[in-house]
């Protein structure tokens, strides 16, 4: 299967493809619910995340609507759409895939499972 | 004093961002993000100047975040009005050939026809890349200048008793797009001139820029605040 080139931006797509595929989600949320789920392993920059978001909205992997929360702030929240539960689910067998070879050439059985 | 510190950072990502049309949704994104997370940061018990600063800086490089959202935000070209114009430009030529088959000098007007394509089309890349905002600039002025060629054109030849010359610089003046068939070379080019301003109108955002709103909101907050 082939890998995607850049892994990190790979990965980081994954990742919020993921975390919207709970719940909807406003940026400011996505970061904090990342660091939090991966016990601050994952500190995303909020330059990052914007950027990426808006490209896989033109994608049609998210859509976004807008949404005033208690105080008067609009917020930005970002939906998964088909297309991105498709992309998720493709990813994630992308990333097995990858994961199990290097775990493999690691050596170790235990590293292997995901 | 916090506050144009945020305007400054969000005035340095937009200047990245070349498509204007995007600007302000996104630079709106962008400051409810740092305030979100200065809040964050005040409830932690940092005090205000250094919550807006550590905000800030998680936000990131304004230059590097700027320059990704620029290629996140590529204006695209508008397809389905190029391929329309393709098409109508196509159906005039195959509409002239298959009238020249039965009248005389059929070749040589299909050969002009040719030629007007080809300059029209010049034309019309000409009107996309160009700066149309000098239309927006200098609008009375260039509206003027076409009512004067228009009523200049009045007095040029006649055919058959009528102005036709009047017809193209009018055609300007309120593009009320004529076929792309069937009018012949001068009309072709003004219609693709007019097709290709509006390409360039829908590639790049607004016809005037300076206009309130669409890409303009940081610079104003900016003039307030400071």
């Amino acid at each position: 299967m082939a890998i995607d080139k850049s892994l990190l931006t790979g990965s980081t797509t994954m990742l919020i493809l993921k975390l919207l595929d709970g719940t909807d989600m406003y940026g400011y949320q996505m970061i904090d619910e990342l660091s939090k789920q991966s016990n601050n392993v994952f500190k995303l920059k909020a330059g990052t995340l914007y950027p990426l978001l808006h490209t896989l909205e033109q994608k049609d992997l998210l859509t976004s609507y807008e949404e005033t929360a208690d105080n008067a702030r609009v917020r930005k929240y970002y939906r998964i759409t088909k297309k991105g539960r498709k992309h998720l689910h493709e990813k994630k067998e992308e990333w097995k895939t990858y994961t199990a070879a290097v775990n493999d050439l690691l050596g170790g059985a235990g590293f292997a499972t995901v | 004093m916090q506050q144009s510190k945020i305007t400054e950072y969000l005035e340095a990502v937009s200047q990245q961002i070349r498509w204007k049309r995007a600007q302000a949704p996104v630079l709106e994104e962008i400051r409810n993000h740092i305030a979100g997370q200065k809040q964050a940061f005040i409830s932690e018990g940092l005090n205000e100047e250094t919550a807006t600063e550590r905000a800030i800086a998680e936000m990131g490089d304004p230059f590097v975040v700027g320059e990704q959202l620029d290629r996140a935000h590529r204006p695209r070209p508008d397809w389905p009005l190029l391929i329309m114009t393709a098409v109508m430009l196509l159906l005039g030529l195959v509409i002239q050939y298959l009238v020249g088959l039965n009248i005389p000098l059929g070749a040589e007007t299909f050969g002009r026809q040719l030629a007007w394509t080809g300059i029209a089309i010049l034309a019309m890349f000409a009107a996309y890349f160009m700066d149309f905002t000098i239309i927006g600039k200098y609008s009375k002025g260039v509206f003027f200048m076409l009512c004067a060629i228009t009523i200049a054109s009045l007095f040029g030849e006649k055919v058959r008793g009528s102005s036709t010359n009047t017809l193209y610089p009018l055609l300007l003046l309120s593009p009320v797009s004529l076929p792309l068939i069937s009018y012949g070379g001068r009309a072709l080019v003004t219609n693709m001139f007019l097709i290709g301003l509006m390409l360039s109108v829908f590639r790049t955002g607004d016809l005037v820029r300076d206009k309130a709103g669409v890409g303009a909101t940081a610079v104003n907050s900016s003039h307030f605040i400071q």
